[in-house]
């Protein structure tokens, strides 16, 4: 723990990176083609999350536990479960979760700092990504 | 013997929605999702099971019956159940019983999905299906009114809507300004008398 950061931020940095490592099960067969993805380490995440919040105490590490929770919530209420199955928005949503263990790994590495600033892009850069992506989704289907 | 929309005396025997008021009003102070207060809840789950065996439960056949009575006088698409804010419970947990009498695809409508095509579970609707929403307590409207907007949105249009027990806080005006009839079952003042009585013979 350097000078500034949270500590609760800095024990739960290696949850994250790992649920971010975890995502990606296997690498792409061939170039261009996309990893195989499991969402089942961000379920571990958000309930990991959801323990650290109900012992924070600084107000920055609540902000990140509670924005990061409530965040892979919307997701799976949203991206699993019954969303009607097709290939190309399928593939959409591989993408997206591709982009996000590299957004989470991002994350991880500066959720400690004393500096917002880092992590706040990036979090613009995860929400945006969630919100172009269920545009998509629709779009696909709606042709379906 | 209070109003009701129902207005069937065998649904309003002073034991039923004495049980009724028992099992499902809860007095404490709570928001209501469209703004406002209440101060009295009414937790229509709680029928299910009835674990007092109060003999509640057998309300919710007055649901069943008010609903065949809507099918038969306009042919109706499908039945539709709203999934709420604090989740899939209230009417939808009773639908069973719905199924048994009323031949006519069940669906819930979960107005927080953002995917469109997960929106509405157990079926789809072709421009112009006119459907039925149940919902367990109406109070301002809202709620249907925004469920009827996004079914419009889906191509169908809500012909009218059942509530277990109209607040009458202005759902029913709310409503009808969408032509949407609603029909409820219990009042909540007649809820609240009947609890209130149960109280006084108590003492």
């Amino acid at each position: 723990v350097h000078s500034g950061q949270d500590e609760l931020l800095c024990r739960f940095r290696s949850v994250i990176a790992a649920a971010a490592d975890a995502l990606i099960v296997r690498p792409p067969e061939k170039e261009g083609a996309l990893p195989e993805v499991t969402i089942a380490p961000l379920r571990r995440l958000q309930e990991q999350a959801e323990r650290y919040l109900r012992v924070a105490k600084s107000p920055r590490a609540r902000f990140w536990l509670f924005l990061l929770s409530v965040f892979l919530q919307d997701v799976f209420y949203n991206l699993s479960g019954d969303v009607p199955y097709a290939a190309e928005s399928h593939a959409c949503q591989q993408r997206f979760f591709v982009e996000l263990a590299r957004d989470l790994r991002e994350f991880s590495s500066t959720i400690a700092d004393e500096d917002a600033v880092q992590p706040l892009n990036v979090w613009q850069r995860i929400v945006s990504s969630y919100c172009e992506t269920v545009t998509r989704i629709n779009d696909i289907l709606a042709q379906e | 013997m209070p109003s009701t929309t129902l207005g069937q005396e065998k649904w309003h025997s002073p034991e039923l929605v004495r049980a009724v008021a028992r099992v499902c009003l809860k007095n404490s102070e709570y928001e209501l999702v469209r703004g406002g207060h209440g101060r009295s809840f009414i937790d229509v789950d709680e029928l299910y099971g009835d674990k007092r065996d109060l003999g509640a439960e057998k309300a919710l056949d007055a649901l069943v019956e008010k609903l065949t009575s809507i099918c038969k006088k306009s042919p109706m698409r499908a039945v539709v159940f709203v999934e709420r804010d604090s989740g899939p419970v209230g009417m939808i947990a009773a639908r069973h019983r719905f199924a048994e009498h009323v031949d006519l695809p069940l669906l819930t409508l979960r107005p927080r999905k953002r995917i469109r095509k997960a929106v509405l579970k157990g079926g789809e609707l072709k421009p112009g299906d006119s459907v039925v929403i149940i919902t367990d307590v109406s109070t301002t409207g809202e709620t249907i009114a925004e469920a009827a907007r996004m079914i419009l949105d889906l191509g169908g249009r809500v012909a009218a809507a059942i509530s277990f027990v109209d607040r009458g806080s202005g759902a029913k005006e709310t409503l009808g300004q969408m032509d949407i009839p609603l029909e409820s079952v219990f009042s909540e003042t007649e809820l609240q008398a009947a609890e209130h009585a149960s109280m006084q013979d108590n003492q």
